[in-house]
């Protein structure tokens, strides 16, 4: 294996509290990415998925050095990203570039499109504005857009194509990594799969590697290499996209695939029946997240005690991922295998799951 | 349409309605750019003030060809003072003999001299000001605010009496002062806009492609906080001018032989004894150039904000249309006594830049059953929003709907108005949103507003109505709801506020519940919670629901009948497991193809090409041919009726000859990791199909 391109390592991210309703008052910190590690090799795709409120956004942020982690190292390539002073090398800016998930709010409603496009090329290229003008034009074409789109302003476009003109003038620095956050939430379905096999397309082309944030995990399986799960400022599940989306070892991760609708109304209806087994108590994350506990204990329908006391330490599971919770080396001691082996009792249980080695 | 429909959804975002989508040729800025003066030149008063300026603007540009005087003349006796008319002096002198019509003249002169110097002073200074405190924050933007807040709360003309003492008097210095007070009034109003600009993702774009700090803040906030400043800029004007008067009354601000108007009102106290009359030019004219900078201001500000909203958001009727028997599809009821029944629905909107309409919805008919779930289905732009809207009389002005008829539970509501639509609302149907926090009032307490349709509708008192809301908060599972409910809406998660919204919708115990993308702003986990709710609300309670969704997946959880809009029109209906498992319309095999599912893949994902066209661009036959795989010769004739395909009615030329796939084409990987096939996880599918439709 080669050296990742992207190395993010044992990332805390906290948030000041702020002030109460008294003056001298001081609200705890909030921990919004605790211990997080991650690698993204050259050209690959990392898929980041969990609620609104897991973090997965503040990581990307943090990246994308607009924000700067308590503790820990990030490093892409030769940049200390963690070790930057005030001023971010535009340098660095050329190599990473963002896609976010608004449509709407994400490109400057008083610039033409021609000319948001071209701002990177200006800045990072030094090109005039005739060159800067051709380039951009090709961009556009490239994402599947037209020339003559370029003296257009931002909402004469539908949601679908402000998505790609924003990949556009992404892309146009020639970045190594693109995070893409949320990139095709805000969009309908036949749209989002559109967007999809653009950027699998333009990552073919250019060679590019992807930090895909988003919620939805089946997206997520559709375009990403390897996925890690995060809930509540913990990754709980990382692993190869087929094997966390077939053979779930975390709890959380179980729940987020059972809550995928599916549209065959029969295969739904069993599998919404299941949903309803494994969310346990109140949904979605709230407070602040614990330090020295699994967050997700609250609302696993497998809680132990040790799962309040501390949080797991990684475990190697069968597929050849890791998996963060305390099912696997203590009460079941599932050891790496899927946790589904815990929660299907009425069923016959299945053969094609391989045994733990271990 | 594309989003402006859509957008209605999230009522937050009603914002695109009255510019429906980009524009067929001629760039869109350009036509909001004319429709902002257009809104502008129909704001009568504001063209009254316009008009006004514009002769103080050629009253001192051409000051000495309006006149035979002498702005600084005086005749040697000092007590002559001449009368309007006498000597012919059209406003008469002052009491050295100056004339009183060419000194008003020069007057208007250092009137906008004396603005502009303040007010380029005061963005000068302010407009960099603000944007740094309010880009940067942290303790620049606290030192800086408390300089500002000290500043501003000493008046504005004994301020500049200070720092006159300090520069010296005269009309530039005075000015000099007045802007330095006014641009505190700048920064504070440019560090509030940056501050909410700054959270605009386009900003974080900029900084991600490399823009430096500066550029951040010159190219890509600034233009965007212009409006507000512009403004601003306008009504400092008229504050400037009073302010020059004022200070010039004093004699610290023009001298002796500058005519400005403050100037000739001192002049005027001197001959008081004698005549009123030389003050009352000088303040008419002061007093108007005021009142015109505001009125001109004011007309601008709401100009903008029209043009930030994107029109007037108002209800209309659904007005009563003629039954044209020949073009009446055959229609099978879901049931024989269907609760609500919608017949022959059409809605029109002024196409944008012309005088002419366009049809956005086209002949819907819907039936929906006692404790129904219908599924309204499509993408954005399909018209889907606003059929729900129409159902409850909330077409957004400037839109139009007429239908043959619209029968809940055997009331027509076609031709009623608006208050006794306005019962029918609230009370027999209740309506969720797709942003709950949005849709909730942030100023008062969610009890509150659940509490207000109890108390208007069903007449509650307050004790009743709190009882009743703990009782809702209970049902839709809010837990605590005795603390709760005098919680305000942002202490609640988005699933809760989503329940919160539940509740208020079923407060009145409605008939019909329309749910507008009632998930789609939640998390997975929490969309299921809120999916069995709803069906389990459905069930208990025998509510209907019309269910407005682009997502199948949650269509397929929820609903037992489905109609496919596409382009304003029904393209498909029928029950659930008919629809999925043999769709009738490519439109619906298409969105069916594209749902992402939790199965392996290979190759591209499967789309649909293309986009929703805009209304005006539907053409006159299939609307769907253009994005259409199966797209023949026949499918170009003409209009497409809708007719009977199986067990479903559908809107396609090529149905009888098309096999399209359902949701069963492909082995499907269940959630243990279990293969599911058609034959061993579907036993009720076969029985669906046998029973009659």
């Amino acid at each position: 294996m080669s050296e990742p391109l992207l190395h993010i390592d044992d990332v805390t991210i906290v948030f000041p509290g702020g002030r109460g309703a008294l003056p001298w008052q001081k609200l705890p910190d909030v921990r919004a990415v605790q211990h997080v590690s991650l690698q993204i090799e050259a050209g690959d795709t990392l898929g980041l998925v969990g609620e609104s409120g897991s973090g997965k956004t503040t990581l990307g942020r943090a990246v994308l050095r607009f924000l700067r982690p308590e503790s820990g190292s990030i490093r892409l390539g030769d940049f200390d990203v963690t070790g930057f002073g005030r001023q971010v090398p535009t340098e660095y800016r050329k190599t990473v570039q963002v896609v976010f998930q608004d449509p709407v709010g994400s490109l400057n409603p008083s610039m033409v499109v021609g000319a948001i496009i071209a701002e990177p090329l200006r800045i990072h290229f030094g090109m005039d504005s005739g060159a800067a003008r051709e380039r951009a034009g090709e961009l556009l074409e490239q994402v599947g857009l037209q020339r003559h789109h370029l003296d257009r302003y931002p909402h004469e476009f539908s949601g679908g194509q402000r998505q790609r003109i924003a990949v556009a003038r992404a892309l146009a620095t020639e970045p190594d990594l693109l995070v893409l956050d949320e990139p095709v939430s805000a969009l309908d379905v036949s749209t989002q799969s559109q967007v999809i096999n653009l950027l699998e397309r333009l990552q073919r082309e250019t060679g590019a590697a992807y930090l895909l944030i988003a919620h939805d995990l089946a997206v997520v399986r559709h375009t990403c290499h390897r996925i890690a799960v995060m809930y509540h400022s913990r990754i709980v599940e990382l692993g190869d996209s087929d094997d966390i989306c077939e053979r779930p070892a975390h709890p959380y991760t179980e729940l987020l695939l059972a809550s995928i609708p599916d549209p065959d109304p029969a295969v739904q209806h069993v599998k919404s029946q299941r949903r309803r087994e494994l969310a346990q108590g109140v949904a979605g994350a709230s407070g602040r997240a614990p330090t020295d506990s699994c967050p997700f204990a609250e609302r696993c329908p497998h809680v132990m005690d040790v799962c309040r006391e501390s949080f797991p330490e990684p475990v190697p599971t069968a597929a050849g991922g890791t998996v963060w919770c305390h099912l696997h080396t203590s009460g079941p001691m599932l050891g790496g295998r899927p946790v589904s082996e815990l929660t299907t009792e009425s069923q016959p249980p299945h053969t094609s799951a391989p045994e733990a080695d271990g | 349409m594309s989003d402006a429909l859509a957008g209605l959804g999230g009522s937050a975002d009603a914002g695109e309605l009255a510019s429906p989508a980009p524009l067929p040729q001629e760039s869109a800025a350009g036509a909001s750019r004319s429709r902002f003066w257009a809104r502008l030149r129909r704001n009568k008063v504001a063209m009254a003030g316009a008009a006004y300026l514009v002769l103080v603007v050629i009253a001192a540009i051409f000051a000495p060809l309006l006149t035979s005087h002498d702005e600084t003349f005086a005749t040697r006796f000092q007590d002559i003072l001449f009368s309007p008319g006498e000597a012919g002096y059209t406003l008469g002198t002052d009491h050295v003999g100056r004339d009183i019509l060419t000194r008003i003249f020069f007057g208007a002169r250092y009137a906008l001299i004396a603005g502009a110097e303040a007010v380029l002073v005061a963005l000068v200074i302010g407009v960099p000001f603000g944007l740094a405190i309010g880009y940067f924050r942290g303790w620049a933007d606290r030192i800086g605010m408390r300089f500002v807040e000290i500043v501003v709360a000493v008046p504005a003309v004994v301020m500049a009496m200070a720092i006159i003492t300090g520069l010296g008097t005269g009309l530039t210095n005075a000015m000099l002062a007045i802007g330095l007070v006014f641009s505190m009034i700048i920064t504070r109003l440019v560090r509030a806009e940056v501050f909410a600009a700054r959270e605009e993702f386009y900003v974080d774009g900029a900084r991600a492609a490399g823009a430096s700090d500066r550029r951040v803040m010159w190219r890509h906030i600034l233009p965007n906080v212009a409006p507000p400043l512009i403004v601003q800029t306008t009504l400092l004007f008229a504050q400037a001018v009073l302010a020059e008067a004022a200070l010039s009354f004093l004699g610290i601000g023009a001298d002796a032989s500058q005519a400005s108007w403050g100037r000739m009102l001192r002049d005027a106290e001197l001959s008081i004894d004698r005549t009123i009359w030389p003050a009352i030019p000088p303040g008419i004219a002061i007093f108007l150039t005021v009142v015109a900078f505001n009125v001109f201001g004011d007309g601008l500000r709401d100009a903008f904000a029209r043009e930030a909203r994107g029109g007037r958001v108002g209800v209309g009727d659904v007005m009563p249309k003629e039954r044209n028997a020949a073009s009446a599809p055959p229609w099978p009821p879901g049931s024989d006594d269907p609760l609500l029944s919608l017949r022959g629905l059409d809605i029109v909107f002024p196409k944008p830049g012309e005088g002419t309409d366009m049809t956005v919805v086209r002949d819907v008919n819907l039936d929906i059953g006692r404790g129904e779930v219908m599924a309204l289905v499509g993408e954005s732009g399909s018209g889907k929003t606003i059929t729900g809207l129409s159902l409850m009389g909330l077409v957004p002005d400037p839109g139009q709907a007429s239908a043959e008829s619209i029968v809940l539970d055997g009331r027509e509501l076609v031709g009623m108005d608006f208050s006794e639509l306005r019962w029918i609302r609230g009370r027999e149907i209740g309506i969720i949103f797709q942003e709950p926090s949005a849709a909730l009032n942030p100023a008062y307490t969610v009890g509150r507003q659940v509490a207000e349709p109890l108390r208007v509708h069903l007449g509650m008192s307050k004790r009743e109505a709190r009882g009743r809301v703990i009782e809702l908060f209970t049902e839709v599972g809010i837990p605590d709801p005795h603390k709760r409910i005098d919680a305000f809406p942002h202490q609640f998660s988005g699933g809760m506020a989503q329940r919160v919204m539940i509740a208020m919708a079923l407060s009145c115990e409605p008939k019909l519940l329309i749910a507008d993308e009632p998930t789609t702003a939640l998390d997975v986990t929490v969309q299921g919670q809120m999916l069995d709710l709803v069906g389990e609300l459905a069930r208990s309670r025998g509510v209907s629901v019309l269910l407005i969704t682009h997502d199948l997946g949650v269509v397929a959880d929820l609903a037992d009948r489905v109609a496919v809009m596409y382009a304003g029109e029904i393209v498909e209906t029928g029950r659930l497991a008919d629809v999925f498992a043999t769709p009738r319309h490519p439109y619906t095999e298409g969105l069916i193809a594209a749902i992402p599912r939790n199965e392996p893949r290979s190759g591209d994902l499967p789309t649909i090409p293309g986009v929703v066209p805009p209304p005006w661009a539907w053409p006159d036959r299939c609307h769907f041919a253009d994005r259409c795989p199966y797209e023949a010769v026949e499918c170009r004739r003409g209009p497409v009726e809708l007719r009977p395909m199986g067990a479903s009615l559908t809107r396609c030329e090529r149905s009888h000859e098309l096999e399209l796939r359902g949701v069963q084409h492909a082995a499907v990987v269940g959630i243990a990791g279990r293969e599911h096939t058609r034959e061993d996880s579907v036993p009720g599918l076969a029985a669906g199909e046998e029973e009659p439709a």
